[in-house]
């Protein structure tokens, strides 16, 4: 077996082994890390994120100078080349500053649409939101636009494949959690982040509610998660940490009554499921989410792990982690302007708490994506340190 | 004249049917500007009310935007009978999302519970420049200013904020607060704000005090 043989399944086993609960020599130190590596490698944003090449080049790069475990995203979060051929220009790319922003919540369907969603899925997306949300599919050469489009997207589907091959062959690299495992975006997140949007989908929990719970019903877990039901096989993917991955955005908007209502069934399906074939789940949660421990007291021991971004995790291992696996963990505020001996002595005390019997798995707090949302040296401090320290 | 104590009620429940039918019915009885003002007031009791069921848990974000989308509407039926009046103000807030940050749902929740507890709010909108801050804040006298984010980039922004507060030597006439997702206790240290909060509601009772 070559050291990059040894390197990939000595990762798969250290993710396999927190979120099962055992007792592993080191942390798995996975990088929450997004667009601030881009910002670091001497490309600007606007070239990298149109430049396959240049991405890989510096996705490489980074993992040559940090050397995480394992990764959020090799840089295929922001698929902007297809968008633009649809004439999306909802974002904006600011390479003084290294940001890329989109402009948020907008509504891409009205109150009426939600009867249409049940009565014809692929209408209302090509009649309503597609067109809506992208204005190259208005015109008379949307055909034309769309075979562009689908080629765009052949060639990211190439390049999320190739990366991935990549990381794991000449790195011992492991599927990175974005556009690397399966993904599941249930009909709620769904019509929050890509139809609906954050305000409407407010006012429509209070003034229709029962249409938005028979969307919900009606799309369930979404037809990606429904094609990966139809294929599984029983126990988890050893080539592979979590199996499939989860992101709690919508939720936000949610109380404790509201998320029982509206959210729990599609969770509790997931719950469901990954103790049925014995599977992994990584759940990403936006935002700080300790009204909803109570659920996650119930998800089926071994088989989840909850990346937290505000959460105190002190708090949550008491409360919560006899059932779930945590994630997370290291402050980005720390990371940007602490000092190397804070962060590194802040990294100790979140495996001595958190991982002495099993169930950690050490990550940024925050999506990291900005220049000043971290620095490089305590970056590789904190990376140094969590690599070698043996609990 | 309305039920006052039934208004107070129905906008804390947000029972939008319940609220829209009594300001409609009130409206079509030709009110005084003195009765409007009570209905006024009255309406802003609910929503304090909205304020401490988030304390509490029983609200959310969404209750939070649901009951200011009702205020703005409640307030828009009635301001034709205040002819130009005004109920009183608590105290001025210049308010908007930092430079590089596009976000405002978060903003418009604390400007909707701001101005229902009386401050006079004056909304910058998103994505804005620190000069622009300052130049409204010293334009309208204001007490406040309010930077919201959600962005971690927007740290860097509201620290560049308050240091032209200061450097335009407005920094001790002025609170800031600083709000959203990414504010810790750490952040308003560095960015050198007066206060910080995720909770919009917490938020402005910190504003209320300062006002006193």
């Amino acid at each position: 077996m070559t050291d990059v043989s040894k390197k990939f399944q000595e990762r798969v086993q250290l993710y396999k082994d927190a979120a099962r609960h055992k007792k592993t020599s080191r942390v798995l130190n996975l990088a929450n890390i997004w667009t601030w590596k881009i910002c670091n490698s001497g490309y600007k944003l606007s070239e990298a994120l149109f430049d396959y090449d240049k991405m890989e080049d510096i996705v490489c790069k980074f993992h040559e100078k940090y050397e995480f475990d394992y990764y959020m995203d090799y840089g295929l979060r922001n698929p902007l080349r297809i968008a633009d051929t649809l004439g999306f220009t909802d974002y904006q790319i600011n390479d003084d500053t290294c940001a890329l922003s989109y402009v948020t919540d907008i509504s891409y369907m009205t109150e009426e649409d939600y009867d249409l969603i049940i009565e014809n899925y692929d209408k209302f997306l090509w009649t309503k939101c597609m067109p809506g949300r992208y204005k190259n599919l208005r015109g008379s050469n949307a055909k034309e636009m769309l075979k562009k489009a689908a080629q765009e997207l052949i060639t990211y589907q190439k390049f999320c494949v190739q990366m991935n091959s990549q990381m794991e062959e000449d790195y011992g690299v492991p599927l990175c959690l974005f556009a690397g495992v399966p993904s599941v975006l249930n009909s709620f997140e769904t019509l929050y982040l890509a139809f609906r949007g954050m305000k409407a989908l407010s006012m429509d929990l209070r003034r229709i509610p029962d249409k938005v719970k028979a969307v919900c019903r009606a799309l369930g877990n979404g037809r990606a998660f429904e094609k990966y039901k139809a294929s599984t096989q029983q126990g988890t993917d050893m080539h592979t940490g979590p199996d499939f991955s989860l992101y709690l955005l919508a939720h936000v908007i949610l109380s404790k009554k509201q998320f029982e209502e509206f959210y729990w069934p599609l969770l509790k399906e997931i719950f469901d499921f990954v103790e049925k074939y014995d599977k992994i789940v990584h759940i990403f949660n936006e935002s700080e989410n300790s009204r909803l421990y109570d659920f996650y007291k119930q998800a089926p021991k071994g088989h989840v792990v909850v990346h937290f971004e505000n959460d105190d995790l002190f708090k949550a291992k008491k409360e919560i982690g006899d059932n779930v696996c945590l994630c997370g963990g290291m402050p980005s505020d720390l990371l940007a302007r602490g000092t190397k001996d804070e962060c590194v002595a802040y990294a100790k005390r979140l495996i001595d708490e958190l991982a002495a019997d099993g169930g950690f798995i050490f990550s940024q707090d925050k999506m990291i994506s900005y220049p000043n949302d971290c620095s490089a040296a305590n970056l590789l401090a904190v990376n140094k340190f969590v690599q070698e320290y043996r609990i | 004249m309305a039920d006052l104590n039934l208004l107070t009620k129905a906008m804390g429940e947000l029972d939008e049917d319940q609220v829209m039918s009594t300001i409609s019915d009130f409206m079509a009885s030709n009110p005084s500007k003195e009765d409007t003002l009570k209905m006024m007031n009255a309406c802003q009791q609910g929503m304090a009310v909205v304020g401490d069921l988030f304390d509490s848990g029983e609200y959310f974000v969404g209750d939070l935007i649901y009951a200011g989308e009702l205020l703005t509407k409640t307030i828009e039926t009635i301001k034709p009978a205040l002819k130009g009046e005004s109920s009183a103000k608590v105290g001025k807030m210049v308010l908007g999302t930092v430079q590089g940050d596009l976000h405002d749902i978060g903003k418009n929740i604390f400007k909707s519970l701001a101005e229902s507890a009386g401050f006079e709010v004056y909304d910058l909108g998103i994505d804005t420049p620190p000069e622009d801050f300052v130049n409204k804040a010293k334009e309208v006298k204001a007490d406040i200013v309010g930077l919201s984010g959600i962005l971690t980039l927007a740290s860097e922004s509201m620290k560049n904020t308050v240091d032209s507060l200061n450097s335009d030597g407005l920094r001790d006439k002025v609170k800031v607060i600083i709000g959203g997702n990414l504010v810790t206790s750490d952040l308003c240290s560095f960015v050198g704000a007066d206060a910080f909060t995720t909770n919009a509601a917490e938020g402005v009772k910190i504003c209320q005090g300062w006002v006193k």
